[in-house]
């Protein structure tokens, strides 16, 4: 049962249902699977612009923080290579010629610190005791061994002589606790070849953390500069991370060899991206909260949605459109074609509006409906010609045995010279053929085909003396009724011929007619008190083969055929007979005015 | 039947779409609407001391870091009780979510506080407690730990049997009280050596006029603690004034870049310095906890750390010591 299950498709009871159903199902499906799509892609893709552009800021503000050590490094140049610094720190000269070096120096790095405000400090020291920092004033904190500074140690052990320490509070320096990173070179005594000198310029710390502020990670997210320890240089979440309230990944970002990383912690997903400085060796770090980054894609995402709804919507809306227009000749051509199953075949052409397949079913339908009506037409008309023809044999066939008799009975009439008779029945006979030749209507009226049967009696009854009498009994009402031609005459001939003539004498036929109002019909009635017929004839009546040519060219059938053919099946006539009591014939007819075809 | 099925899928599919564009419509109204507190922190000295510096930045932190609307309030001197329950009637006219309550007294603003607690504003108290458990929660320096922590090491410097003078700040102050408290438990045996307690009442030159009261009464005097930043900066003040940094030794509670200098030049030989920063930030986290509905506790120790001259340049200890606001850019 189950695997003979009909194809959905074929489920539907209108094609234009299967269209809808399976175009929205495919539509919906495509959509559904683009969105799916779009909806992954979008979150990858996020992701990924996300990471390029972090690495582009974080890249950005490590080439700021490059090219802003480069800067200050010329600028330190710029004072380290003064002879003054020399003469200053290491020549014995006299102390009138080192206060103007001294002067010449102060005034040197005035100029440049009144021209930057990032600088917070500049000093020369000397392991002799020499010192100058800024404009002189200022001495060193007595109180503080310069060799507890990290950076100082790093400075006189760096290869290059230079050395960028990391954030950090400047004591060296007398009443000044200044966040600064500090920026040093030694300086070598050019006579005895030893680092026998530092200088260092203090940079404000905000020059590098703004440099970091300016960039913008989303909305809680930061960039965190450490040094090749792991030591902070800049963090903004700095006094959190000493305060122990909050911890940064510096191991993990120290010791990653990637240049991202995706640290997840409890609901918040933090993407890292690091680049380390070659110059400085610091470690610039972006940290991006994730969920920050995908609200663009949540976003997108509900754009994706919305938008592939309306279209569903759209194209479902759209596609049931597209059916009805479709499917609508087929409805078309369904209706046409019911209305042709009823036996209409008059104007059920259909409209043809598509000139595909549809159309030219359509008019492959229309074609062959006006084809039927031809031939239904063509059919009738054959019909008719058929039943002309059949009426002119019918008034030819009449004739041999009867009008053989009739003339047999007229030469003993003459012979016999019965004048009289031999007129009356020559004329009776005379009024026959008119009649029968007179024209070729196929009706006439009722008088008329009585006056002919009437003729017919006039010329039987001489011939059969007192075998045979009849009585007319039809009521006038109906005499202009009309009734098809040669109605009654044969069902009078066989009445003679298989009833009465059987009988010795007495024989009577009685013919009437009256018209049947509540039935709105015409009966006549022939009623024979002959032999009557056996229950068998009876039955074979109707039957063609039973019909008697030799004695009686036309049957009873044939006139039976006539009736139904010209008033319907409800009319004809029927037989009643009883063996030796008689037979009744009745012929039913509607009552309608003549039709004289043309 | 036929036009009411294929009626019914066009609508279902309708309906389905709009209902569709309903909930993505209203998921992304959610998405930008989430609701940012009000609150607002009552400083009870508007003095920029380096401990208020360090506690209005580590609040700051912690309303950027939880998105909150925040606000500082402060009167001017910490002796204006009277300005203080002003102050913070006048900041209920703001509809503030919750307060941030340093108080200046033990018991004077408990009424207050109770009367705005029943309106439903949060309150969560910073650096003092006061005389009921009403708030919230209590953010502050585990006072009797900062006591013990700077008795124990004074211990460590001196011999049984010598003399100790204490300044504290303000007589029935609960942190006064707590940190002699604590001092007395972490000198230990050497508690009776402390032989006069006097009050400065937050007064610098208060504080040096009663140490050097204190060092004349008692000349063989080898040691003066304070318990606060005035009474140790004042303390340091005499000292040094009286050149007798070496005779004395001189430790005390909450730093300033004086007490730094002192450290540095060996006057003062030891202070324990409240995380004003972490006290900041988290009565602000706690203030954002509570408001979200979060469990929490009702006290929480900002934490203090000693800090003499070997640590003082510890990287970690220079952020606590050292805050960078806008000196820098002097």
């Amino acid at each position: 049962m189950l695997g003979r299950r009909k194809p959905i498709l074929r489920r539907f009871k209108t094609i234009k249902g299967a269209m809808m159903y399976s175009f929205s199902v495919l539509i919906i499906v495509a959509l559904v699977i683009f969105w799916w799509i779009a909806y992954n892609y979008t979150k990858d893709t996020v992701f990924n612009n996300s990471i390029a552009y972090s690495s582009q800021i974080v890249k950005q503000v490590n080439s700021d923080i490059d090219s802003y050590i480069n800067y200050m490094e010329n600028i330190s140049l710029i004072i380290m290579e003064s002879k003054d610094v020399q003469d200053f720190l290491f020549e014995n000269k006299s102390a009138e010629e080192l206060v103007d070096a001294r002067q010449r120096i102060i005034s040197q790095i005035d100029t440049i610190r009144s021209s930057r405000d990032d600088i917070v400090n500049i000093a020369i020291l000397s392991e002799c005791g020499h010192v100058i920092v800024n404009q002189g004033i200022e001495g060193l904190n007595p109180y503080i061994e310069k060799e507890s500074n990290q950076w100082y140690v790093d400075t006189l052990r760096a290869e290059d002589g230079v050395n960028i320490s990391s954030s950090h509070v400047q004591n060296l320096i007398r009443s000044s606790y200044d966040w600064v990173i500090t920026l040093s070179r030694m300086i070598e005594n050019q006579q005895t070849g030893f680092v026998e000198g530092i200088f260092f310029i203090d940079l404000n710390y905000e020059s590098i953390s703004n440099l970091c502020n300016n960039s913008v990670m989303g909305e809680s997210g930061y960039i965190f500069i450490i040094d090749e320890h792991g030591g902070i240089i800049y963090h903004p979440q700095q006094q959190l991370l000493y305060g122990e309230l909050r911890e940064e990944k510096i191991q993990e970002v120290l010791y990653s060899n990637q240049d991202y990383m995706l640290v997840e912690e409890r609901d918040k997903n933090r993407l890292y991206t690091m680049y380390q400085s070659e110059k400085t060796n610091w470690t610039v770090v972006s940290v991006a909260y994730i969920d920050e980054l995908l609200t663009y894609k949540d976003a997108a995402q509900v754009w994706y949605t919305i938008v592939t709804i309306l279209l569903i919507v759209a194209t479902v809306v759209i596609s049931n459109m597209i059916a009805r227009i479709l499917s609508r000749p087929i409805g078309e051509l369904q209706n046409a074609m019911d209305t042709v199953v009823k036996g209409e075949f008059k104007e059920v052409e259909v409209k043809i509006e598509d000139e595909n397949e549809l159309g030219a079913l359509s008019k492959s339908f229309n074609i062959m409906t006006e084809r039927i009506a031809n031939l239904i037409d063509q059919n009738k008309f054959e019909q008719e010609e058929k039943r002309k023809s059949e009426l002119r044999a019918l008034q030819s066939q009449i004739n041999p045995h009867f009008l053989y008799n009739t003339l047999d009975s007229i030469i003993w009439m003459s012979a016999a010279r019965k004048n009289d008779e031999v007129v009356e029945m020559t004329s009776a006979l005379s009024k026959l053929f008119r009649q029968s030749i007179s024209n070729d209507n196929e009706e006439l009226t009722i008088r008329e085909e009585i006056e002919y049967v009437r003729n017919y009696l006039t010329i039987q009854k001489m011939r059969y003396a007192d075998k045979l009498s009849y009585e007319f009994h039809v009521v006038d009402e109906i005499m202009e009724e009309s009734i098809i031609k040669f109605a009654l005459q044969p069902l009078v001939e066989n009445t003679i011929y298989h009833g009465l003539k059987y009988k010795k004498e007495g024989g009577l036929l009685k013919v009437k007619g009256w018209f049947e109002k509540d039935q709105n019909r015409i009966v006549i009635e022939l009623e024979d008190n002959g032999v009557g017929m056996t229950k068998e004839a009876l039955q074979n009546i109707f039957k063609e083969k039973k019909i008697d040519h030799k004695k009686n060219g036309v049957g009873v059938l044939n006139v039976q055929r006539r009736l139904q053919l010209a008033y319907g099946i409800d009319y004809g006539i029927h037989y009643a007979s009883e063996e030796g009591v008689g037979t009744v014939v009745t012929m039913h007819i509607p009552r309608r005015e003549i039709i004289h075809e043309s | 039947m036929k036009v009411s099925k294929r009626e019914m899928i066009l609508n279902t599919i309708f309906i389905i779409g709009c209902i569709g564009i309903l909930v993505s419509a209203i998921y992304m109204m959610n998405v930008s609407k989430s609701r940012e507190y009000k609150v607002v922190l009552v400083l009870k000295t508007s003095e920029t001391m380096d401990f208020w510096i360090n506690l209005i930045s580590g609040a700051h932190m912690g309303a950027e870091l939880y998105g909150v609307d925040f606000e500082i309030r402060a009167v001017d001197v910490e002796t204006d009780v009277e300005g203080q329950i002003e102050l913070i009637k006048e900041t209920m006219v703001d509809a503030p979510d919750a307060l941030l309550i340093t108080s200046s007294t033990y018991s004077d603003l408990t009424p207050i506080l109770e009367e705005i607690i029943e309106t439903g504003v949060r309150v969560v108290l910073v650096d003092s407690i006061i005389d009921k458990d009403i708030v919230d929660s209590v953010v502050a320096t585990d006072n009797v730990l900062a006591g013990e922590k700077i008795g124990r090491y004074a211990a460590s410097l001196i011999e049984e049997g010598d003399i100790i003078g204490v300044i504290s700040h303000i007589e029935d102050s609960s942190t006064a009280i707590e940190r002699e408290l604590g001092l007395r438990k972490g000198l230990g045996v050497k508690e009776n050596c402390i032989i006069d307690v006097q009050f400065c009442y937050s007064s610098y030159e208060r504080a040096e006029e009663l140490t050097k009261e204190m060092i004349l009464q008692y000349p063989n005097i080898s040691m003066v603690i304070g318990l606060n930043d005035n009474a140790t900066i004042g303390a340091g003040r005499a000292i040094k004034e009286l050149g007798m940094g070496t005779q004395i030794r001189m430790v005390g509670i909450d730093a300033s870049m004086e007490m730094i200098r002192y450290i540095e030049e060996g006057i003062c030989d030891g202070i324990i310095v409240q995380k004003a920063f972490n006290m900041g930030f988290l009565g602000v986290e706690q203030a954002v906890k509570i408001l979200m509905g979060d469990e929490v506790e009702a006290f929480i120790d900002s934490g203090c750390e000693l800090i003499t001259r070997d640590n003082l340049y510890e990287i970690e200890n220079q952020k606590m010591l050292f805050p960078f606001q806008d000196k820098n850019l002097n």
